[in-house]
C-alpha cells in the first residue's frame, strides 16, 4: 500500500458484496426470530436496573410508573402494552406503539425505564 | 504543564480545529432534524472521518470523531444522560472498524462506510443494553444493522459525488 493518500475503490467490489449479503442474511434471520416469538403473559418494568413492577397482560388496566424525569403512563389493552404519556423530549417510547411478543421491549432512555415482555422460553431457561 | 509564551498557532492547530468544527457542525445540523425512529440518522459526520482516514491522518480522525461526539452532546444537553456514553462508544468503535476495513485493502468506499454505520448503531444499542443490564431485542438489533447498511451506503454515495466540492484538492497540511 503506497504511503500518503490512498483512496479505496469507488465501485462495489466482491468483498463489499459478500459483506452486504452477510449482513442482510443476519437481519432477515433476526427479524424472522423476532416476529415468530410467542405472545407473552407478563410485562416486567425496570427502573435503573431494578425490577419495580410486574404487569399482568390479561387485564385491561392503566399503570403509572415513576421514572427519572417524571411519571410514565402505561396502558394494557387486549394483551398489548403501550406507553401513552411521558415527560421526555423525543417521546420515542410512545411512538414504539404496542408490544406483546415475548422478548419485545420498550426502553425509555431519559427516564431510565425498561419494559420487557416476559417470554415462555426465558422462564423455562431460568427455572431449568 | 504551562502553555509556552512564545507558542505560535501553527497550521496543524488550525487543521485540527477546522475538522472538529466541520464534523461538529454536520452532527449538530443532523441532530436538529426530527427523526421518527431513533437510529434513522445519516451520520454524515462519518464522511469527514472517512476523508481523514483515506488521507492516512488516523490520529486526527480519532480526535475529530471523539470531539464531535462531545460537542454535540454538550450542545444538546445529553452529556449527563446515557446518550453520551452510547454515542462515545459508537463513535470509537465505528472509527476502529472503518480503519480496519480501509487497511484490509479489499473493500471499496461503500463497504467501509456501511461497516462504519452498522458498527455505530449496533455498539450504541449494546452500550445501552449494558447500561440497563439486559440483552437487546432481536428486532431492534436487526433494525440497527439494516439502517446502518442503508445510511452507510448513502454516505458513501455522498462522499463519492461531493468529495471534490466539500474537501479541497490540496493535501491536508
Amino acid at each position: 500500500m503506497p504511503l500518503g493518500k490512498w483512496e479505496p475503490d469507488q465501485r462495489l467490489r466482491a468483498a463489499d458484496l459478500i459483506f452486504i449479503i452477510l449482513m442482510v442474511t443476519i437481519v432477515l434471520f433476526m427479524f424472522y426470530r423476532g416476529i415468530t416469538a410467542d405472545t407473552g403473559r407478563y410485562a416486567l418494568v425496570y427502573f435503573r436496573n431494578e425490577h419495580i413492577l410486574k404487569i399482568d397482560l390479561s387485564k385491561n388496566k392503566y399503570y403509572t410508573v415513576k421514572g427519572a424525569l417524571g411519571d410514565l403512563r402505561i396502558t394494557v389493552n387486549d394483551g398489548k402494552l403501550r406507553i401513552i404519556e411521558t415527560e421526555c423530549r423525543d417521546k420515542i417510547c410512545i411512538h414504539r406503539g404496542d408490544i406483546f411478543r415475548a422478548g419485545e421491549r420498550i426502553i425509555c432512555v431519559p427516564n431510565e425505564i425498561l419494559i420487557r415482555i416476559d417470554g415462555k422460553g426465558e422462564v423455562d431457561a431460568i427455572s431449568g | 504543564m504551562r502553555f509556552p509564551d512564545n507558542y505560535k498557532v501553527g497550521k496543524d492547530d488550525l487543521t485540527v480545529l477546522y475538522y472538529i468544527l466541520l464534523a461538529s457542525l454536520v452532527g449538530v445540523i443532523e441532530s436538529a432534524i426530527p427523526k421518527p425512529i431513533p437510529f434513522l440518522r445519516l451520520g454524515a459526520a462519518n464522511i469527514v472521518i472517512m476523508h481523514l482516514i483515506f488521507n492516512k491522518r488516523y490520529k486526527l480522525a480519532l480526535v475529530t470523531t471523539l470531539m464531535k461526539t462531545a460537542v454535540a452532546s454538550l450542545l444538546f444537553g445529553r452529556i449527563i444522560t446515557p446518550m453520551f456514553p452510547m454515542g462515545m462508544a459508537g463513535a470509537l468503535f465505528s472509527y476502529t472498524v472503518m480503519l480496519l476495513f480501509y487497511r484490509a485493502g479489499i473493500f471499496s468506499v461503500y463497504g467501509i462506510s456501511m461497516a462504519g454505520g452498522i458498527v455505530h448503531n449496533v455498539i450504541q444499542l449494546l452500550t445501552l443494553s449494558f447500561l440497563l443490564w439486559t440483552v437487546p431485542s432481536m428486532n431492534l438489533l436487526s433494525l440497527a444493522i439494516l439502517l446502518g447498511l442503508i445510511t452507510g451506503g448513502v454516505n458513501a454515495l455522498i462522499y463519492i459525488r461531493l468529495k471534490d466540492k466539500i474537501f479541497p484538492d490540496t493535501p491536508i497540511p
